[in-house]
């Protein structure tokens, strides 16, 4: 075998540019699928990080009649929140738990007016739950005050001190305008926060909505896993409420998650045939070249097996080569981008849909490490180069020794 | 009795034109033979080497080898019976380029598999120093010249210590004084080591060597005689 492996490594290492190429392309394919990849599952847990600091908490609890189809609906506001908050304060696993109102509305500067989700949210206790307020970059919020988004403020031409009007249908359906001063500005890693939310105090939100209730109690707990055991716990006291973890709030963004996973292994397959058309051409011409000297191993006694042997060994040297090679620039790659950041954002303004269902959630994404599949990456490597070269290296058994030495080259 | 070729029939099938390369070739080798097979090209003697050294098939007849009728063997017994029986020069030499002179020479040990690396090293040592390459092992072949080529050559098809060396025009690429030399050398590993040699050659120079000529021409055998080097 150690003659197969010495002869096939020789083989690979006489025509350098040409291996080079292979090898290149077989690298930057596998280097590219676990940037994908990375970037993929960045995007993943950056969306949930987000989604649990800014809008879900661990758990939430909400009215049984909450129609997620219809979510700022005025059926949606909770009747028993003082039971809710009472069997919250008993229980040892909720650290800590924020009272918010959601409704829809449209914003107004005078001159132009987008549509937003106006958030009333527990000054006190909305840091314990929420990261929101480590985000304000400038002013703060305030009862009157209204905390904008930064795209919003600066789609409307809002800084701080200016004026803003909030419309709205409050409780009882009637339509109704109030004058907020803008108080701060938020930049979180949330577009929607961003772009399309206004925050005040969740004390003036129930006296315009002319309300005592909330429409959401947020919950943190001491420990994010054990979000099912703690929801049954809940669930058993709390029977008319719809009681929610993260995982099953966050479950459009696995579903999107899963699209753009899905996305990568088309890219990966695209990639591999790719590779494998490169190695299957390189090996198919480099066994045409060495017609004589195939029929000279075989002449000296070497069977059809022996033959097929080396050139699969080949394929197995790129595979093995490029892989390590492939994980190598991957790392390379998701090292830069783990420090740059990948831009959704521009690269969505420079290609349109940018081809992923990325953004809602994240504005620049941070590649994570998957350690998995690195060697998912060196396993395809590895695989998908000895399959390429299985073709090319059946076609030496099919060659007679004596029609190859009569070969002219 | 070393090798017994019978009644041998070869036709290549070119297209829709059949052209028959051996016809009814019967011949007798015994152990330790010097024997040139002789004719002008196309006459059939690349042929009836390849056949004789199981690198190609007849379409009838037979061939003895050592006793052993090979009719109906399949190719991987044929590549077993080369590597154990036949060592064979080329007229182009036909050395694997990417591998050194000493790499070319150890290929037929190690595809025996039944040496250690001690012991091909010293055989292979042995090899190149009768063939008067020592100090060349380490070069490849491109690196060296027609004659000493057809050295390594030599030493490859002598290393095993094979029953039976095949050698298809081992000097028809050399000029005089290398063809004489390199024939030379073939009849000394004859004399010294007991192998049997079956040449072929179309060089009159080269036939006063031998010690059976057989005359082929169009696939058929003119003439079987004692030649000069007796």
């Amino acid at each position: 075998m150690k003659y197969i492996f010495l002869l096939a490594l020789k083989n690979i290492l006489r025509y350098k540019r040409r291996t080079v190429l292979t090898f290149l392309i077989l690298s930057f394919g596998i280097a590219f699928y676990l940037l994908m990849f990375g970037i993929v599952q960045g995007y993943k847990k950056q969306s949930i990080d987000n989604f649990i600091q800014f809008e879900t908490g661990h758990i939430k609890i909400r009215s049984a009649s909450y129609d997620k189809d219809d979510p700022y609906s005025i059926s949606n506001y909770i009747n028993n929140a003082e039971e809710v908050k009472a069997i919250l304060k008993k229980k040892s696993f909720v650290k800590s738990f924020t009272e918010r109102i959601q409704f829809l509305a449209e914003v107004d500067n005078g001159r132009d007016s987008s549509p937003c989700v106006v958030v009333g949210i527990d000054i006190e206790n909305d840091p314990k739950v929420f990261t929101l307020t480590n985000y304000i970059t400038e002013g703060n919020i305030f009862s009157g005050g209204a905390l904008l988004g930064e795209s919003l403020a600066k789609d409307l031409s809002l800084s701080i001190g200016d004026y803003i009007y909030i419309t709205f249908r409050n409780e009882q359906g009637v339509i109704d305008s109030i004058e907020l001063e803008v108080s701060g500005i938020i930049r979180s890693g949330d577009p929607m926060v961003n772009s399309s939310t206004v925050f005040i105090t969740l004390e003036d939100a129930k006296r315009h909505l002319n309300t005592k209730k909330v429409t959401e109690i947020a919950i943190l707990t001491d420990n994010l896993k054990k979000d099912k055991k703690y929801i049954k716990e809940l669930q058993k006291e709390l029977p008319d409420n719809q009681i929610k973890s993260w995982k099953e709030l966050s479950e459009s963004i696995e579903i999107a998650a899963k699209q753009d996973e899905v996305t990568t292994y088309i890219f990966v397959i695209f990639i591999a045939v790719i590779a494998i058309v490169g190695i299957i051409n390189t090996m198919l011409m480099s066994i045409y070249e060495k017609v004589r000297e195939i029929g000279t191993m075989k002449a000296l006694g070497m069977t059809d097996g022996e033959t097929q042997c080396i050139f699969l060994v080949e394929g197995l040297i790129f595979g093995v080569a490029g892989g390590i090679m492939g994980i190598l620039l991957g790392s390379l790659f998701i090292w830069y981008f783990s420090i740059t950041g990948y831009d959704v954002a521009a690269m969505m303004n420079k290609n349109g849909s940018g081809g992923m269902n990325i953004s809602h959630f994240v504005r620049v994404i941070y590649p994570t490490w998957d350690i998995p599949s690195f060697f998912y990456a060196f396993i395809i490597s590895v695989i998908s180069s000895t399959l390429a070269a299985y073709y090319p290296a059946k076609k030496t058994t099919k060659l007679q020794a004596a029609e190859c030495l009569r070969t002219i080259q | 009795m070393l090798l017994e070729v019978k009644n041998l029939n070869k036709i290549y099938h070119t297209g829709k034109i059949d052209f028959q390369a051996l016809h009814n070739i019967s011949i007798a080798i015994e152990k330790g033979e010097f024997t040139a097979i002789c004719g002008p090209s196309g006459s059939g003697k690349t042929t009836l080497l390849n056949i004789i050294g199981c690198i190609d098939r007849a379409d009838s007849g037979e061939i003895i080898l050592d006793g052993t009728n090979l009719k109906g063997r399949t190719s991987r017994e044929l590549a077993y019976l080369r590597r154990k029986y036949f060592g064979f020069i080329f007229q182009t030499y036909n050395l694997i380029p990417v591998l050194t002179v000493y790499e070319n020479v150890e290929l037929p040990l190690k595809l025996l598999k039944k040496y250690s690396d001690t012991e091909i090293r010293k055989r292979v040592m042995e090899v190149l120093e009768e063939v008067g390459l020592n100090g060349l092992e380490n070069r490849k072949p491109l690196e060296l010249s027609g004659g000493q080529q057809q050295r390594v050559s030599i030493a490859r098809a002598l290393v095993k210590k094979p029953k039976m060396i095949l050698a298809d025009e081992p000097t028809a690429n050399l000029d005089t004084t290398t063809g004489e030399s390199i024939v030379h050398l073939m009849m000394e590993m004859n004399k010294r080591e007991g192998v049997t040699f079956i040449f072929s050659t179309h060089d009159q120079m080269i036939m006063k060597h031998a010690r059976r000529l057989i005359s082929i021409r169009d696939g058929k055998i003119e003439g079987d005689k004692e030649g000069e080097g007796l």
